[in-house]
């Protein structure tokens, strides 16, 4: 909250009053909240695989498996708290964010499973994070377009009481 | 299990986790903490919708490594994009496409 009331501070003027509030700056609390939930994104997989591995063949011992139990509910936390955060900043800013989990859990595929990623593989894993942060890029395309900036104002003379949604 | 059948489980299952979050998007059209959330039959869906995924990407990972599993998940973006294309009425512009397609290469170089 306090950022996005400096947010407001720093674009005074045009867009006083928008109700777009600060989405043409992404509040730095936003990337953070994206990058942790990279790392529960992580954290979740972990606890997938180690739930898969110790259950051996038994499909009734995976079901209720507490590392499995906890990952789903990690994995809904993560998917509230990533919500939240892209409602705040803008898509082009955080998408790239999101990719960062292809690194963690590829890294720690790597290091506590022992899995070999050959340069083929990794390479796959690099196009397709530049792919996942091209499909954020419409967010800042249509949010910082002239026209929407425009509307934006207009909105903010018409509406001047609907401050900061 | 063979590497076209756990490709096909992908689709299948990324494809279910995106058909979840269009429910989850009808759901929270209708969103407030309230009693009636429990009324909510888009919530239901989305929640068995993601179930099925979860069995499906869990399938995949018992024959697959995790840093390979977990990058052909991206699949997931691929059909949000179309499915909000369709469903939602959302652009899809050359950015995104570009997107889609970068995402389709990358998992076709994991697979093979």
């Amino acid at each position: 909250m306090v950022a996005r009331i400096k947010n407001k501070g720093v674009s005074q003027g045009a867009l006083q009053g928008a109700s777009q509030g600060a989405s043409h700056h992404t509040p730095w609390w936003a990337l953070l909240l994206v990058a942790l939930c990279t790392l529960l994104v992580a954290a979740t997989h972990y606890l997938f695989k180690l739930a898969i591995l110790r259950s051996g063949s038994s499909v009734v011992g995976l079901a209720f498996d507490p590392y499995l139990l906890f990952a789903i509910f990690l994995s809904v936390l993560g998917g509230g708290l990533l919500t939240y955060a892209l409602k705040h900043g803008e898509l082009s800013v955080l998408y790239p964010f999101i990719s960062l989990g292809f690194i963690w859990v590829a890294i720690e595929g790597v290091l506590f499973f022992g899995e070999h990623l050959s340069a083929v593989k990794i390479a796959g894993i690099g196009v397709i994070m530049v792919g996942v942060s091209l499909i954020g890029h419409t967010g800042m395309r249509k949010r910082s377009s002239g026209g929407n900036r425009r509307r934006a104002e207009h909105e903010a003379k018409r509406k001047p009481a609907r401050r900061g949604r | 299990m063979n590497s076209l059948l756990i490709l096909l489980l992908v689709v299948i299952g990324t494809l279910l986790s995106a058909t979840g979050m269009l429910f989850l998007k009808f759901a929270s059209r209708s969103f407030r903490v309230h009693i009636s959330l429990f009324a909510n039959k888009y919530l239901y869906i989305a929640c068995f919708l993601y179930a099925l995924s979860l069995v499906a990407y869990i399938m995949v990972l018992k024959n697959m490594p995790i840093s390979i599993a977990y990058a052909l998940t991206s699949m997931n973006y691929v059909w949000a994009a179309l499915l909000s294309k369709r469903f939602l009425g959302e652009k899809v512009d050359a950015w995104r496409w570009g997107g889609i397609a970068l995402i389709i290469v990358g998992i076709t170089l994991l697979a093979i």
